[in-house]
């Protein structure tokens, strides 16, 4: 027990220095996950909003693989963007592989059937006479639109913040893109797995009490929205 | 004779449960109050709907003051419904402010904001909603709320005026003031109003003409009778 409670003083105290690169490595992981985010959400939300308003044919096996990719598995998505990116494959020309980008790629492919089926869930949750009483308040069709997206904010938001959750937390995808290079693709979680396979708990420790602490604020944050619709 | 604001003819509109609307022929004269007096599931909302363009006919056409309406074009249907308005039986507030819910009429027209101001102002306080105007709509009662969403919809002034069983849900006394307010507000805009109800005395209360329905048809028209 002594190797993990000299584990827990070497966190705090790297906390509180912010010594072996700490906050660089928390910088990477934000940078990389608020990238994807902003990625997915811009081809997710109008995704969503387009499910939740029109009808077209093949739209039931939209729906479903759009929530079966909610479980794909990240090393899966790792795996696919790794084959697509490396040197021998199609995009290899590109020389992304082991950079943040590459991380970025396969961050925005996990979060985005999230954003989209999440905003999907929330349009389909709001009021269906939202659309006729602005209707017949004489809005336009772009209006009718607002307002509806208006009214669906909470649920909207709700489906950022969940995915931004799943992606700050995600291992397999960041370890096989990235390449964990320290100062480059060293994010919070590929640098737990190393620091513990090290036997160095200290940073791994400290980084946990980070990841957990914004996993947990984002999850507040998720039930705090979704309240706003109940 | 003028023509009527609005005209219906040859109206049918089928539902897959064997129900169908049909109106042979139907005109709305400006400045009177007509309410559609049946049972339930005779008709009166499709009727209102169809009126409101929410739902389109599927044979017959709608005339607004002898020109057709054409309700697939987006624009033609916007332009219609800036004259036409209807207010649901379960009215929904937007996730805003009650002063916000009753602009955003004027809002949609794009009307000035010091405008916007002084006609929502002026409305409020006709419904007796003026203290109530920066607190969230959601936190309304049931008759506040109708009466917010009778206040949304007289504040911009449509020429007519269509009402779903607007006094079902709510108590005595809130019904008495939306019959009032419709009385006096429509009375002098000259507005046409139509109105469904499923109360008797008050659809002879209220109303110049009565539209008796019964199976999805207007099988009876009545005009009131002067004391």
């Amino acid at each position: 027990m002594d190797y993990l409670l000299s584990g827990f003083q070497e966190a705090v105290r790297l906390l509180w220095t912010g010594e072996s690169g700490v906050y660089a490595i928390v910088g990477v992981s934000v940078f990389v996950a608020v990238s994807a985010i902003l990625l997915a959400s811009v081809m997710g939300l109008p995704a969503g909003y387009y499910l939740a308003t029109h009808r077209f044919r093949g739209q039931r096996l939209v729906t479903t693989v759009l929530n079966t990719l909610l479980a794909m598995p990240t090393v899966v998505i790792g795996l696919f963007v790794y084959a697509m990116i490396s040197r021998r494959g199609p995009l290899g020309f590109l020389e992304l592989l082991y950079t943040p980008k590459a991380m970025i790629i396969g961050e925005t492919i996990l979060a985005l059937p999230i954003v989209a089926a999440f905003t999907l869930s929330a349009f389909r949750a709001v009021d269906s006479r939202i659309t006729e009483t602005a209707l017949t308040l004489g809005a336009t069709t772009a209006q009718t639109a607002r307002t509806l997206i208006s009214e669906a904010r909470f649920g909207i938001m709700a489906a950022v913040v969940a995915a931004f959750g799943r992606v700050i937390a995600e291992v397999g995808a960041a370890m096989m893109l990235g390449g964990n290079i320290k100062g480059s693709t060293r994010t919070m979680t590929t640098a737990i797995a190393l620091e513990s396979s090290k036997g160095e708990f200290g940073l791994a420790i400290a980084l946990g009490v980070i990841l957990l602490l914004t996993a947990f604020g984002a999850n507040i944050l998720f039930h705090w929205l979704q309240g706003f619709d109940d | 004779m003028a023509d009527p604001i609005i005209a219906v003819e040859h109206l049918t509109h089928r539902f897959g449960s064997g129900f169908h609307l049909h109106v042979e022929h139907l005109a709305l004269s400006a400045g009177r109050t007509y309410a559609v007096y049946g049972a339930n599931g005779s008709g009166k909302t499709t009727l209102l709907n169809i009126l409101a363009l929410l739902t389109l006919p599927q044979e017959g056409r709608i005339l607004l003051e002898g020109r057709p309406v054409n309700g697939t074009d987006p624009a033609g249907g916007r332009r219609y419904r800036r004259r036409v308005t209807l207010l649901m039986q379960h009215v929904y507030l937007f996730r805003s402010t009650v002063f916000e819910n009753v602009a955003s009429g004027l809002r949609f027209r794009g009307v000035a904001k010091e405008v916007v101001e002084e006609r929502v102002t002026r409305m409020l306080e006709k419904v007796g909603l003026e203290e109530f105007a920066q607190r969230p709509a959601h936190s309304l009662s049931g008759g506040e709320a109708q009466r917010a969403g009778l206040a949304r919809a007289l504040v911009t002034e449509p020429d007519v005026l269509l009402l779903d069983e607007p006094t079902a849900s709510v108590d005595a006394d809130n019904c008495g003031q939306i019959e009032e307010i419709l009385g006096e507000t429509c009375k002098r805009r000259k507005m046409t109003v139509v109105l469904s109800t499923h109360q008797y005395d008050q659809a002879y209360r209220i109303a110049d003409e009565v539209l008796i329905m019964r199976g999805g048809r207007i099988a009876d028209i009545q005009r009131r009778r002067t004391p």
